[in-house]
């Protein structure tokens, strides 16, 4: 019995993925390890969030959040930002440039938000202290003379609070006007300075807060 | 003899080959497949016609504003957050945003105001035949514990009154004419639909039974006379009044250059206008300024402190920023709405800018501990 010629027959019995085409078409599928190692995130962040209720506390997990908004924020803000403001026609550009402008400006909400809401409290203490220095950082910080730590947290937290609401104007102005900003160079300065200044934010907070965490004790975040 | 003409092949359904931009893989589709496909196309593109509209936006805005004052109350009765909280935090932006709305488009502003005066009218109706049940003894009058509940227990009468025909009646009738669909646009079913919402929320909440009304059947049925009371006259007012409402651009187009703005520079050759980016940046600006300003004001004042310690736990920092990011959402709509579609001097608004977030570098700097919680000392 012969069969019959492979464009009749059932795809299931031809290979899944046909011969690769030559030129664009070739370079425009994506490699097999790409998809393998996105498949492989993907497990491990699923792995970790099964994991994490076990590994952390409430608290923790929050303040884990919290910093790696800002790591984020700031990372991506500098590996990219004069790239952020120009125009380009390749619409995977425009959508990784579209993304980051995005992600920073919400990973500066998440990081504001999270750290006014939870981990505030946690650093100042509670209201009836408990005798315990080590789960009070800002009375531990002042019983040990290094009461300029605190100083600093306090810009910290209004410093932090310029990032997000800079960034967002950013984002919406990349995300709207992108062509304008590219082509007219005042409007390109007034965005460009305003977004280092709210990467600047964003840096000098979470400089100040890896300081404040090595200085002051972490048991509060239990 | 002639031949019979061969038979027919049978008919069958085609194969679409489909390449998926996604994969590179020939895929094959059927054409009932294909056929779902352009259906749900076709419904997208129905959304994305609505969504495009031009008065869209407009009209949510009134919407928005229109309800806000009701939801607020609800929420409130329901005990969820105190009412003078919610008004300050939903009703008074979604209103002053409502009046820049009506006052950029004139138009929409006049409609605006016959809403309002219909839904003044239609609240006297409904309080014609509530007061006469008051008065026949068949129910208590909650009005006045509205303004109790706004303002605390030394508010007047009087408060709850005013609460009731601006807040809930003239806003409702300001939602009501921003309605789309004329067509369909009935008052008898909008006050039907507030009805059920004020029964839903009674029946849900033993709290709003407590602050408000009892619901039993003579309120519920004195409510709902009430209401499809207030929804006729409110629709009968409208229909009446109201002219069809003519069709304007968002954002309407102005003139690029005004005798009263001789510094815009010359509009650029290739690009639109610059007005929305400007706009962002010095809202972001003025967020900025304003979140200074307030550090320093804690810092100074211990009674603003404690006026803005809205969580005894986190102290000042959340009324500062609370404010600060409202002054920032309102500035933004209000500058978007003005300077959309004209070109600004963005050299300018960058000095501007710089001094705004100057303003809130200084407050950030120069606040050292005023972010104590009052009454937290270490």
């Amino acid at each position: 019995m012969t069969l019959p010629p492979v464009d009749d027959q059932p795809r299931w019995l031809v290979a899944t993925t046909p011969a690769p085409r030559p030129g664009r078409h070739r370079r425009r599928r994506t490699p097999a390890w790409r998809r393998a190692s996105l498949v492989a995130s993907l497990a491990g962040l699923a792995g970790l969030a099964v994991a994490l209720p076990y590994l952390v506390t409430t608290g923790q997990a929050l303040f884990l959040a919290h910093s790696a908004a800002g790591m984020l924020v700031v990372h991506a803000g500098a590996s990219g930002a004069a790239w952020l403001l120009r125009d380009g026609r390749s619409r995977v550009g425009r959508r990784l440039r579209h993304s980051t402008v995005v992600g920073m400006a919400a990973g500066a909400w998440i990081a504001v938000l999270l750290g006014t809401w939870s981990g505030y409290p946690s650093y100042l203490g509670s209201q009836q202290p408990t005798g315990s220095l080590a789960a009070e950082p800002r009375a531990w910080l002042h019983a040990h003379g290094l009461a300029v730590w605190d100083l600093l947290m306090t810009v910290k937290v209004v410093v932090g609070w310029l990032s997000p609401l800079l960034l967002t104007a950013v984002a919406v102005a990349v995300l709207r006007d992108q062509a304008v900003i590219a082509r007219d160079p005042a409007t390109r300065r007034l965005v460009g300075v305003l977004l280092a200044a709210g990467l600047g934010a964003a840096a000098v907070a979470s400089a100040i807060g890896v300081g404040v965490n090595i200085a002051a004790p972490n048991d509060f975040l239990r | 003899m002639t031949q019979m003409p061969p038979p027919p092949t049978p008919r069958r359904e085609p194969d679409w080959p489909v390449v998926s931009a996604r994969w590179g893989v020939l895929e094959q589709r059927s054409g009932h497949q294909i056929a779902g496909v352009v259906e749900d196309a076709g419904l997208l593109r129905a959304a994305r016609l609505l969504a495009d509209a031009p008065t869209v936006r407009v009209r949510g805005v009134y919407v928005l504003a229109g309800v806000m004052p009701i939801t607020a109350l609800g929420l409130a009765l329901a005990e969820v957050a105190p009412l003078w909280l919610l008004t300050g935090v939903l009703v008074v932006p979604t209103t002053v945003l409502a009046v820049q709305v009506g006052r950029r488009w004139p138009g929409w502003g006049r409609r605006g105001l016959v809403g309002l005066a219909a839904g003044l009218v239609a609240t006297a109706g409904y309080d014609v035949l509530r007061v006469g049940l008051v008065l026949a003894g068949v129910w208590a009058d909650p009005i006045p514990g509205l303004g109790r509940l706004l303002l605390g227990s030394q508010a007047g009468w009087w408060v709850g009154y005013v609460w009731r025909y601006v807040a809930d009646g003239a806003a409702l009738g300001l939602a009501y004419v921003a309605l789309p669909i004329p067509q369909l646009r009935s008052g008898l079913a909008a006050g039907g639909v507030v009805c059920a919402g004020l029964v839903g929320l009674l029946a849900l909440s033993p709290n709003a039974q407590a602050n408000f009304l009892p619901l039993t059947w003579t309120t519920a049925a004195g409510a709902a006379a009430g209401h499809l009371l207030y929804g006729g006259i409110l629709g009968s007012l409208t229909r009446r009044w109201l002219q069809p409402p003519v069709p304007t651009r968002f954002p309407h187009p102005l003139p690029r250059q005004t005798a009263s703005t001789p510094a815009l520079t010359p509009h650029p050759a290739d690009g639109g206008p610059n007005g929305a980016v400007v706009a962002a940046m010095l809202a972001a600006g003025i967020g900025c300024a304003v979140l200074g300003a307030l550090t320093l004001l804690v810092a100074a004042s211990p009674l603003a402190a404690a006026a803005l310690s809205y969580s005894p736990t986190r102290g000042p920092l959340t009324g500062t920023t609370t404010l600060a990011v409202l002054v920032w959402i309102l500035a933004w709509g209000n500058l978007h709405l003005r300077w959309a579609p004209q070109q600004m001097n963005a050299a300018r608004a960058l000095a501007l800018v710089a001094v705004l977030v100057g303003i809130g570098l200084v407050g950030a700097l120069g606040c050292g501990s005023c972010l104590m919680p009052v009454g937290d000392a270490p």
